[in-house]
């Protein structure tokens, strides 16, 4: 018996059967023990670094694991030192080593590189904190056997990229190399060429994130076996990109925008391209479907940001593109779902973001995409306050019972859809693979969340935003689920609660509890507004009058009060305030209009067509939102959140966010929650909300002011700064938690 | 064997229980095993298997004679799609018996040294534990419940397995 299972473990992958089999016999738990080269330990369970070590002696590889990406809760607590010291020491086998989400400083790094530099096959570490270059040097230095490395989240100084210099002198070896640095700007490509020379037989794959510059040398003529190439690089008009080239082996392509410019370097590649991933896709731009329309052979298509004025872009795909087994698309109808469900079987991977959705597109789904293992759709925008009358139990019913692979679930239904009780039961009974399950605006009460909770076996992951459910419910019984590691989100009963909860303690911690009736929401409405119409207003030192509008669904009782305050305290006047009121007050409006006229702007945007600056804001679900920033329509929900940073450019928003993103983050770990597109109808113009968890300090915004198209925009915050490509303004709107 | 012509040199086994399979040279050439000892000269007479019995050798030769026809994919590179596909229909097929047989072909096959058998007997197996509770895989595989870890040791291993997975 031994000999078969010697000969069978290898061909057994999946974790959970290699658990399984730990608990078969006394003699399987051994051979478990010894043959095991693999193990996530998410470090929330906390076994001891060495017990692990002891039970599993010849581990190859191990990943540490922090909270999940969004779970804010205390995320940087979770120390990996223990973990290092161990490393250090034993797990004689260990090749592989990938941290992710952990904080991890300098003297671990320089712990684990000069005690296991030698040893080191493949290092990756993500989202982790507080790496400073010396600290990445050390990697440089002592790890000469690499063949992967992939590191993002610095936070030290460029000026040098000494340690890109040094890896390349001690590696030769490294097939997979990612890298996410941001402000070489112009220069990066410099940077990365000792490595590209020094590893251009071995290297396979590429992937770097950050502002890599405008490339025109001939670097990749050295990269001869590469088949994943990522750069953030967006081949401009002007600029004459000299003797620079794609690799002729490449496979995997992902670059800002397949624009025209894009041209002579991409179209020797169509016919060979499996993967394409791109920040923004135009099917307004002729050049860019025709391009998708020589790409038969893609199997990966990840746009983030999709322009789709005609709503046809998922059928071209799905015509198009028959090989796809992942799609990332953010537009697209029912009917698009359905041909792409109809019209590319192989389908692994879908997330969509969508205008409407029916039952029938879910069915399709179901019964077309059979490996289907990770599925996620958004409906409609936030600020649509529509009647929802479509129920969707059956089709995700449907969807479950079809696709019997799926292991990630994200439904967030905005629009007129909406997932009863019963639903929630359907995707508990059906969801026997889930895994991963994400749902936005779903239930209508408890009942709900006990019947989603009498199912789901394997699930980990829970997350739930603005669902209908009762604190008492999180916790009695949402832990029901064996399998369940972490659940958090915002739910309401009577309240918004937001929580984070995880399975040690079964203990569900409440960090922002907070009563947000109906009234009073309003009231925080206004003053966000208010607040926000304020810092907007450029000079600030002559009286500026305001006209503010209320629309809601009953009489105002001293509803400007405050509004009213915080407005003065920056100057303006309320020269005129309307309250229209609504009929019906089972369904107020619950919006507030705030002009200021003849004035000018910190932030030009701000200034609608009738040089106004005009916010507008609506409460939806009881939340107060920023719908409106002059002719831009945004979504941001102004609770729960603290700071915000508003941003207009031509529409081009993927580099800039990247930038900015990573400068919060490595700064002092402001972490970007939500960020939210406005377009005017006119192309080209758009403007972004960011909304930050934390003030930035001075010195992110110092090195935002670094970034060159912004540069002047911020030296003297005149109206003006928006003739600029980039016009950043800054709005820190003071603490939002009561 | 239609191909072969009659100077095709055989070579026989002899299985455990006393019965003896005159095959082809080229589909003995299948084990790793029994090209070695070709090689080596040691294999003029009957080559005696004491540890596999009829019944496995049988479905070991088929196995055998199945891919020693099919073009081998070293070969030719554009190898036709149907004979990869009627390999694998083949190998489907072969593979649908029940579970003590699988074990001994494995166990079989790992002797002879036959790669892609012992590649195709662990992905059945593997396969038919996938998912399975480990009472199930008690039953599917058929151990000896005197074996078992002890209460204290499961729970231990239960609770460590909550963070050793994936």
């Amino acid at each position: 018996m031994e000999t078969v299972l010697d000969c069978v473990i290898p061909y057994i992958h999946d974790g959970n059967d290699l658990n399984s089999i730990s608990f078969v016999s006394r003699k399987f738990y051994e051979l478990d023990c010894i043959t095991r080269k693999h193990v996530t330990v998410h470090l929330h369970y906390a076994p001891s670094p060495f017990r692990l070590n002891q039970r599993f002696p010849f581990l190859e590889s191990l990943t540490l694991k922090g909270f999940p990406d969004d779970f804010e809760y205390g995320h940087r607590t979770a120390d990996v030192t223990p973990w290092i010291r161990e490393i250090a020491v034993s797990f004689k086998c260990l090749k592989a080593l990938h941290i992710r989400r952990l904080f991890i400083c300098d003297s671990n790094i320089e712990l684990l590189a000069k005690t296991r530099g030698n040893d080191l096959r493949s290092l990756k570490i993500y989202k982790c904190t507080e790496i400073s270059e010396n600290g990445v040097m050390y990697i440089s230095i002592y790890c000469d056997k690499l063949t992967t490395l992939c590191l993002s989240l610095f936070s030290f100084d460029y000026d040098s990229a000494k340690w890109l210099h040094e890896l390349a002198l001690r590696n030769t070896g490294i097939e997979t190399f990612s890298l996410e640095m941001y402000e070489r700007h112009g220069s990066y490509y410099e940077d990365i060429a000792p490595l590209l020379k020094s590893c251009g037989k071995s290297l396979v794959s590429l992937r770097i994130k950050g502002d890599y510059g405008d490339d025109t040398t001939d670097t990749f003529s050295y990269a001869v076996n590469l088949k994943h190439l990522f750069l953030p690089i967006n081949f401009e008009f002007n600029v004459d990109y000299g003797s620079f080239k794609f690799p002729p082996t490449i496979r995997c392509l992902g670059i800002d925008e397949l624009s025209e410019t894009s041209a002579p370097f991409v179209l020797p590649l169509f016919n060979q391209l499996r993967e394409l991933e791109l920040e923004c896709l135009r099917f307004d731009d002729p050049f860019q479907c025709s391009f998708l329309q020589r790409c038969p052979n893609l199997e990966v298509l990840c746009a983030k940001h999709v322009r789709d004025p005609l709503h046809k872009g998922l059928q071209l795909v799905s015509q198009f593109l028959k090989k796809l087994r992942k799609l990332t698309f953010n537009s697209g109808t029912p009917t698009g779902l359905i041909a792409v469900a109809q019209g590319c079987p192989n389908m692994e991977n879908l997330h969509v973001k969508l205008t409407d959705i029916s039952n029938e597109a879910l069915e399709c789904i179901g019964s077309n995409l059979r490996n289907l293992s990770d599925f996620d759709m958004e409906v409609g925008e936030i600020r649509n306050n529509t009647t929802r009358d479509l129920l969707l139990d059956n089709g995700t019913r449907a969807m479950l019972v079809g696709c019997t692979k799926l292991e990630k679930l994200g439904i967030h239904l905005y629009a007129t859809a909406y997932l009863s009780d019963v639903g929630l039961g359907f995707i508990g009974k059906y969801g026997v693979n889930l895994r991963f399950l994400s749902l936005t605006r779903i239930g209508e009460s408890d009942g709900g969340l006990l019947e989603l909770s009498k199912g789901c076996p394997k699930l980990r992951k829970l997350r739930m935003i603005y669902c209908p459910f009762s604190k008492q419910a999180v916790t009695g019984f949402v832990f029901n689920i064996h399998s369940l590691r972490y659940s958090w989100g915002i739910i309401h009963g009577r309240t918004y609660t937001e929580f984070f909860a995880t399975r040690p303690n079964f203990k569900v911690s409440t960090i922002a509890a907070q009563v947000l009736t109906k009234p009073k929401s309003y009231l925080t409405l206004a003053e966000r507004l208010g607040k926000l119409a304020g810092q907007l207003l450029a000079g600030g030192s002559c009286m500026k009058s305001a006209k503010v509008t209320h629309a809601i669904g009953r009489a105002p009782n001293d509803l400007d009060a405050r509004l009213l305050r915080t407005m003065v305290a920056k100057g303006i006047r309320i020269s005129e305030e309307r309250v229209i009121l609504h009929g019906s007050s089972k369904k107020p409006l619950d919006i507030i209009q705030i002009q200021i006229s003849d004035v000018e702007s910190f932030f030009a945007s701000a200034i609608s067509e009738s040089r106004d600056i005009r916010v507008e804001g609506k409460l939806i679900d009881g939340v107060p939102h920023l719908t409106k920033l002059g002719a831009f329509e945004v979504v941001v929900s102004l609770i729960g959140y603290r700071h915000i940073i508003l941003c207009r450019q031509v529409d081009q928003p993927a580099r800039t966010i990247r930038i900015i993103r990573s400068i919060l983050d490595d700064e002092n770990k402001v972490y970007v929650r939500f960020t939210s597109v406005g377009r005017t109808p006119i192309a080209q113009q758009a403007v972004m909300v960011i909304v930050v968890d934390r003030e930035p300090t001075e010195k992110a915004l110092k090195r935002i002011s670094k970034i060159p198209a912004v540069k002047e925009a911020l030296s003297d915050w005149s109206p003006q700064a928006s003739c600029f490509d980039v016009d950043v303004s800054l709005m820190f709107t003071g603490d939002y938690l009561p | 064997m239609s191909t072969s012509s009659s100077s095709s040199k055989k070579i026989v086994l002899k299985s455990a229980d006393n019965e003896t399979f005159e095959i082809d040279e080229i589909v003995a050439l299948e084990s790793q095993a029994i090209k070695n000892m070709i090689e080596d000269e040691c294999a003029d007479n009957v080559i005696p298997l004491g540890n596999i019995d009829s019944k496995t050798l049988s479905k070991i030769i088929e196995y055998c004679k199945k891919h020693a026809e099919s073009p081998k994919k070293d070969d030719n590179a554009d190898i036709d799609e149907k004979a990869v596909e009627d390999l694998k229909s083949f190998d489907a097929e072969f593979a649908k018996v029940d579970m003590p047989l699988i074990q001994d072909i494995l166990m079989a096959a790992n002797f002879l040294n036959i790669d892609n058998l012992i590649g195709l007997m662990c992905r059945t197996i593997a396969d038919r534990i996938k998912g399975k509770t480990p009472e199930e895989i008690r039953k599917i595989l058929n151990i000896n419940k005197n074996d078992l870890l002890s209460p204290e040791q499961e729970a231990k291993a239960r609770e460590e397995n909550s963070w050793a997975f994936d």
